[in-house]
């Protein structure tokens, strides 16, 4: 299929500073289509600021994003590109005013513009898919951490995204939620959805993407498919990370 | 988004009619005889000079803006005046303090309300020939060490007030030898209920308000020294009530005094014995708290009533045009500002930024009964514009609680936690759709008490819009008491009527509150596609719960 071979994300050069603290350092990596790419790494080594950076929650402070080439920052409608490139956050942030169904329903009538049929019938579908159809007339308060976030995922979905971007699915949930949600994004992957995951669940990294990232400091120190990165890292950054993951 | 623009339409709109009530034109009080209507202003709170009532007995005169009626002394003097002179009469009601820049304003043609001549006050203002010469007295109670006083040096050691801005104050009280002079009261009535309750055991006022407060206390005892050498001494300006006009205003004044002339000093006496003897109170207010408080309900029901409307209507009004204020100062407060914008919207947002913290600051850090008093009278004497009075007071209760309602929605934006703001980015909201969708519904609902809050505070903090005349609550208590001195028993009443007003208020808004926070519990929706639980491809799928493990076999 040479339609996933066409690159949807290429990031060159990218770097970011918070005031004199330099987070990200020369970045640069490709995304094709159907892609699944992990991002794993210590804490504090810029994983999660590279995510946001791709979709613009944090500006970058020099380095080109291109969506099909296209420059995000100079070219493109921010809000636009962003309904394009879905984001699932840590701590969820689902719209606490509203209910389930209106969470998956407001950006597609908002931002994209469907009508309210359409857009309950695609809510409902992506609900079914992620097992919280039951849950429409639920608010956020009132679920679960595992519910909340596939609650979430849905909402991106919903918009019907060429590229979805997890910032650490399952860091806030209780360890018995945490499969929920990784059975969630495992079938999306199955389905070739197009994602990019920051996580620290090294089964996930290395059994459903196929592509990791690993980054320290701000650099990305090695990247490749997971059986050679978890088999056979090469850089030392690498072996002590996986080596400390394997003994705690 | 309808919704936001309905309520801009609302506003607009409100605001268009508030301007259409501001009539600008020239206040030359000249006018007054072009257009054939006398308007006189007093406190109608000020017992037998003037006084409220709620119907039209005893040739009482409506007041403007009012259901209510006024009558006594000035009343009387008013109708007489317009009717030589050919004129329609208006009464309007003004707080005592408000009289003197009322007049200066051009506000009312005249103002007569039982005032002295005093030079203070013609500087400020011209009056015309004395329409009737009060001789000053004391009153105390029949039991106090003073009731068989004789002369003024029998009042030694006393301990006394009077009412605030009088010269029985300023000029009289002064000259009791040893006196322990009290604070002065706000008005008469407050005066006498001083004298009452024993916070003091001497009053010194002029003799007609002495003559109707002896009709309502029957334990109070007159001390009249006139044609002693024993008296207090005053100058014959003092005793000397006039009727003030605008400075300059030498047509209107010279019009009354042509009145004035025709009448000699017994027809003066027996136009104030007239007024003393159909006062309210002098047709028998009855002794006893409760048969007072049923004989002020039974009397003056439908004034406590429409009093109650007008100050609940003011402050649900204005709470809701102060919380629109407040909503679009909030936000504008709230806009963020990045590194990529540009300078325009940068210095635009700075400007509006800078203006809207001036007009927080001044409204919040002054008290409102100064700023009714400036607005309503400024506008007259410094602009020409003669605001209406129901302008005014919406204007300045509005404007007052958007200046404090500002603050509380930018607290509330504030308060929404940042992940909510990104959510909505992140599924492609511009910063208008975030605002309206997701932040300010949760920021609202999180206000809630503090419009609340509002709104009880505005039920309560009208009552000070008495000072431009509106006839709100605690006006209607003031005219009440001046009429009948019942101080005690109508204060009773105020508190019950304004507690019911706010417990109402509060209940509603919890309701409110509820309604907004939905159902406390929701219904499973039973599907019947077969989806619901997500599909699990086994040989794919991580089994978490024991990672650790599972990584450590493998190496």
């Amino acid at each position: 299929m040479s339609d996933n071979n066409r690159t949807i994300v290429e990031v060159q050069h990218l770097s970011k500073s918070f005031g004199p603290r330099e987070i990200l350092k020369d970045i640069n990596f490709t995304v094709k289509k159907g892609d699944v790419t992990t991002i794993i790494g210590p804490s504090g080594s810029g994983k999660s600021t590279l995510l946001r950076c791709l979709n613009l929650l944090e500006t970058p402070t020099s380095g080109d994003i291109l969506f099909h080439g296209q420059n995000i920052e100079k070219t493109m409608n921010i809000p636009a590109y962003r309904s394009k490139v879905g984001m699932v956050f840590q701590s969820f942030n689902l719209f606490s005013n509203m209910t389930v169904l209106q969470n998956c329903m407001v950006g597609q009538e908002k931002v994209l513009r469907r009508d309210k049929e359409t857009a309950r019938q695609k809510a409902m579908t992506y609900l079914q898919k992620v097992g919280m159809a039951e849950y429409i007339n639920a608010r956020p308060r009132q679920l679960s951490g595992g519910q909340q976030q596939r609650v979430a995922i849905a909402r991106a979905l919903a918009m019907e995204p060429e590229l979805l971007l997890f910032d650490e699915p399952t860091s806030a949930l209780d360890p018995e939620m945490v499969g929920e949600v990784l059975a969630v994004m495992q079938n999306l992957a199955a389905e070739g959805m197009t994602m990019i995951v920051v996580t620290h669940e090294m089964a996930f990294a290395r059994d459903v993407s196929n592509h990791v990232v690993f980054m320290a400091d701000g650099y990305i120190c090695e990247e490749g498919n997971p059986a050679d990165l978890f088999g056979n890292p090469q850089n030392e950054r690498t072996k002590d990370f996986l080596s400390r993951f394997r003994q705690n | 988004m309808k919704r936001i623009l309905g309520l801009i339409t609302a506003l607009l709109l409100t605001t268009s009619l508030i301007c259409g009530g501001v009539t600008a034109h020239a206040a030359d009080a000249a006018d007054a005889l072009h257009d054939n209507t006398l308007t006189v202003a007093m406190e109608c709170a000020y017992a037998p000079y003037n006084w409220t009532q709620p119907d039209d007995s005893n040739g009482a005169v409506p007041i403007k803006d009012s259901s209510d009626y006024a009558n006594g002394y000035d009343v009387m003097m008013a109708k007489k005046i317009a009717e030589e002179l050919g004129m329609d009469l208006e009464i309007v009601r003004l707080d005592w303090d408000s009289l003197v820049p009322a007049v200066q304003s051009g506000t009312v043609d005249c103002v007569i309300a039982g005032q002295s001549i005093t030079s203070d006050r013609l500087e400020s203002v011209d009056f015309t020939a004395p329409y009737f010469y009060a001789s000053i007295v004391g009153l105390t109670r029949v039991d106090s060490p003073y009731a068989q006083a004789q002369g003024l040096s029998d009042l030694a050691g006393a301990t006394a007030t009077s009412q605030l801005g009088t010269i029985w104050y300023d000029s009289c009280l002064p000259q009791i030898a040893d006196g322990n002079i009290l604070t002065a009261q706000e008005s008469a009535p407050a005066m006498l209920m001083a004298l009452e309750t024993g916070r003091v055991n001497l009053i010194v006022t002029d003799i007609p308000t002495a003559k109707a407060a002896l009709n309502a206390y029957n334990d109070f005892v007159l001390l009249d020294f006139t044609d002693t050498d024993d008296n207090f001494v005053v100058s014959s300006e003092d005793v000397n009530i006039g009727i003030s006009v605008q400075k300059g205003n030498t047509q209107l004044k010279d019009a009354i005094n042509g009145v004035l002339n025709t009448m000699t000093v017994d027809d003066f006496n027996n136009l104030m014995d007239e007024a003393i003897a159909v006062q309210p109170l002098s047709s028998g207010l009855p002794q006893g708290f409760l048969a007072q408080i049923g004989y002020l309900l039974q009397n003056y029901g439908d004034s406590y009533a429409k009093g109650a409307g007008i100050t609940v209507v003011i402050a649900v009004i204005c709470t809701a045009i102060g919380c629109l204020i407040g909503l679009v100062c909030g936000i504008i407060q709230t806009i963020p500002c990045e590194k990529q914008d540009g300078v325009c919207k940068k210095i635009g947002l700075l400007l509006a930024r800078g203006i809207l913290r001036i007009y927080v600051e001044i409204f919040r850090g002054t008290p409102m009964i100064l700023q009714a008093v400036l607005i309503f009278y400024g506008a007259a004497f410094l602009f020409n514009i003669n605001l209406n009075m129901w302008s005014a007071a919406l204007i300045i209760v509005s404007v007052n609680t958007g200046a404090y309602m500002a603050e509380s929605v930018r607290g509330g934006i504030l308060s929404i936690p940042v992940g909510q703001t990104e959510g909505a980015k992140a599924i492609g909201m511009t910063h208008v759709q975030t605002m309206t969708n997701v932040i300010l519904p949760q920021a609202l609902r999180n206000i809630m008490p503090q419009v609340g809050n509002n709104l009880i505070i505005n039920i309560k903090d009208t009552s000070v819009l008495f000072i431009i005349g509106v006839a709100e609550l605690f006006s209607v208590h003031k005219g009440v008491v001046g009429a009948t001195y019942a101080y005690f028993p109508s204060a009773v009443i105020e508190m019950g009527i304004y507690l019911a007003m706010t417990l109402i208020c509060s209940a509603i808004l919890r309701f409110i509150e509820r309604r907004m926070d939905g159902e406390s519990e929701y219904a499973l929706v039973k599907q019947t596609g077969g989806l619901n639980a997500p599909r699990h491809t086994d040989s794919k799928q991580p089994k978490t719960g024991n990672l650790d493990l599972e990584m450590k076999g493998e190496h």
